[in-house]
């Protein structure tokens, strides 16, 4: 082990943009669990700016892949207490069509100012730049 | 006076806040675009830089990485992509990858950032909270009545 204190919590004493730099590697189920951490965390979470929603974190194992109701519900879920502003919101459902109802969800809940869409390999992936 | 290589390479003097100093080519060093713009300021004097936040033992790091992406061009992506990954496995406890991470914010080394916050991200996945809490000694600072609301708030992360 190297490092003189490793007892110090030094994941949370980093800066604003480094610890959001981290949340937002996270897909938003992991990102959203980390409010639970500490009064720290929970404030984090509210202002990331980076939000990546993928089909796997939303489909419990053994259960049948959530209808497009339950994912509006989920983004509304997400988005509602969100409180920063917004530089990118993507989203990444591999077997999911390109559709209006996709197409609602975002337009719906994001004022939409640039929206790159790119599908490789039977993955839609919706990379929204809000700026 | 800034020193020279055989290839004509300009050479710069990094020098950590611990007085270590690192001689390095101005390509490699220019990686970072705080030195970049320190440099293109005429901020080094007889070509030496100091960085006050750095510590000499971080600051090699830092370099290697920044050699070795000097050095790689696009073709080598999947090379680079294996280094990367020895690389951040080698600063493997978290003490560690948060003061590189802390490096590489100041620094401005844009890829170097994304790793190592990939690599932190990577940690917290499939974890519960009280793993996480373990793991980076993250002090809950909840009352139980606070935890409960907060939990329900984010019931859908759950789920």
């Amino acid at each position: 082990m190297r490092g003189s204190n490793s007892t110090r919590d030094r994941i949370s004493d980093l800066p604003d943009n480094v610890l959001d730099k981290i949340l937002c590697c996270l897909p938003v189920q992991e990102a959203g669990r980390t409010t639970v951490l500490s009064k720290t965390w929970r404030k984090k979470w509210e202002t990331m700016s980076s939000l990546l929603f993928v089909s796997g974190g939303f489909q419990s194992p053994g259960k049948p892949k959530p209808t497009t109701a339950e994912l509006k519900f989920k983004f509304f879920q997400v988005l509602l207490p969100h409180k920063g502003s917004l530089q990118r919101f993507c989203i990444r459902f591999p077997d999911m069509e390109p559709s209006r109802e996709v197409d609602q969800i975002i337009t719906r809940f994001l004022p939409v100012k640039r929206r790159t869409l790119s599908s490789k390999l039977n993955e839609i992936n919706v990379v929204v730049l809000l700026f | 006076m800034s020193i020279t290589t055989e290839n004509n390479e300009k050479m710069i003097t990094l020098m950590s806040s611990d007085g270590e100093e690192f001689v390095v080519e101005e390509a490699v060093a220019a990686q970072s675009q705080t030195i970049k713009h320190l440099i293109e300021d005429g901020c080094s004097t007889e070509g030496s830089i100091p960085l006050p936040n750095v510590t000499g033992r971080v600051l090699s790091e830092v370099i290697q990485y920044c050699k070795k992406h000097s050095s790689s061009d696009d073709k080598e992506e999947k090379e680079l992509e294996a280094w990367d990954a020895e690389f951040v496995k080698a600063a493997d406890d978290h003490v560690a990858l948060t003061d590189l991470m802390m490096a590489a914010n100041f620094l401005d080394i844009k890829g170097l950032l994304d790793l190592v916050a990939q690599t932190l991200a990577n940690m917290i996945t499939g974890k519960s909270p009280e793993e996480v809490r373990r793991m980076w000694n993250i002090k809950n600072d909840f009352t139980p009545e606070e935890a409960e609301k907060v939990r329900k708030e984010n019931q859908w992360a759950f789920e």
